[in-house]
């Protein structure tokens, strides 16, 4: 009685611990959704322009963004717009926490994509494709849509 | 009657003529001037005209503004850079807007106005760079230039605070922090009004003509 009970105790275990260390390296490859990626269309010339994306976790475990990154620009960063007293300043991210079952908007006077250094001028219409690199080296691909504000 | 009791009701008659003008008086002083500035706005309006004194900077024509250039209409001044992505586009994105309701509704055109983006980068704030900039959003917008020094004349005369941030860098890129308040600028080159964000396209027009209409005869 009690070898049987310490068995399917084990079993239980066991089990529990696969399926933890399946979901750990499952949750990763389909769990992050990007979605609504836009660029804001800029003065002709501009080299500096902002770019919006939405991103879903609905996986079950918190993630990081690492980094963003464009054939088209020189160099993607991560800002986040803060008015505090009246004062606008821009606070680079170094990594973005996505915490599971969250959705995180960039969006006008908040969280951008700042994108420095564009190869030409952009208008309404043209398209600029994206890789968005999470922990575990989980990439994910985008085209965003340059539009008007 | 007798002379004693005319000169009772005498001294009576005055003191009552003398607590009746006192009383009118005393009420006068307490009560709010209510003719002062325009009431119930978003905006900040100041109570004292605010005078800017002078400075010398240049358009995005490459013209010479300065001071005088204020005179005669009402002026919006804010302060930025163009290699802001975010805020300065939508600032100036919500103007254009006003701009676009203040047409609608104003058939005076001599209530002149005018839009200043005053850069707080000029060394990056070239003419050739911000001319297309300030042209893209309005053509009537005004770009404006020039020696840090003079423009420093202007953001320390409104307040206005800015600072260069290099995030760590060592490549020569910086953003600049900078303030976010619209100012109000009236046709005798005094600070009238401050609109602070968020910024509304709705709020600032209609703002802005209690503002014009309240100062039109007394300036």
């Amino acid at each position: 009685m009690t070898t049987l009970y310490f068995k399917k105790l084990l079993q239980l275990i066991t089990s529990l611990l696969l399926f933890t260390g399946l979901q750990a390296v499952c949750w990763s490859a389909d769990e992050i959704k990007l979605s609504t990626a836009w660029i804001a269309e800029g003065p002709p010339h501009m080299k500096m322009l902002a770019g919006y994306v939405t991103i879903k976790n609905l996986g079950n475990t918190d993630t990081e963004l690492l980094k963003v990154s464009s054939p088209f620009f020189k160099t993607v960063e991560i800002h986040e717009t803060q008015i505090i007293s009246n004062i606008a300043r821009m606070i680079e991210q170094d990594g973005l926490d996505i915490e599971k079952h969250s959705t995180v908007k960039f969006a006008p006077g908040g969280l951008h994509l700042m994108l420095i250094g564009a190869k030409k001028s952009l208008k309404q219409g043209d398209s600029v494709k994206f890789e968005f690199t999470f922990e575990k080296s989980v990439k994910k691909t985008i085209t965003a849509k340059v539009r008007k504000r | 009657m007798n002379s004693i009791n005319k000169l009772h009701i005498s001294l009576i008659v005055l003191l009552s003529i003398f607590s009746g003008l006192a009383g009118v008086w005393l009420y006068q002083i307490q009560k709010p001037n209510k003719l002062a500035i325009p009431e119930g706005l978003e905006s900040t309006v100041l109570d004292k005209a605010f005078p800017i004194t002078e400075f010398n900077l240049i358009d995005h024509n490459n013209n010479e503004f300065s001071q005088k250039n204020l005179k005669n209409k009402w002026t919006f001044i804010f302060f930025g850079f163009t290699n802001c992505p975010d805020v300065c586009p939508t600032t100036l994105l919500t103007m254009q807007q006003v701009w676009k309701k203040l047409a609608s509704v104003q058939q005076n055109t001599s209530q002149q106005k005018q839009l200043l983006l005053v850069s707080v980068d000029p060394k990056r704030d070239t003419v050739d760079k911000l001319k297309p900039y300030i042209e893209y959003y309005n053509p009537e917008f005004i770009g404006i230039t020039g020696s840090l020094l003079e423009i420093t004349k202007l953001t320390k005369r409104l307040g206005v605070l800015y600072e260069y941030d290099n995030h760590g860098k060592s490549d020569g890129s910086y953003t600049v922090d900078h303030s976010t308040q619209i100012y109000l600028i009236d046709p005798t080159a005094n600070l009238r009004a401050i609109f602070s964000a968020p910024h509304n396209a709705k709020s600032i027009s209609e703002n802005y003509l209690k503002i014009i209409n309240f100062y039109a005869s007394k300036l």
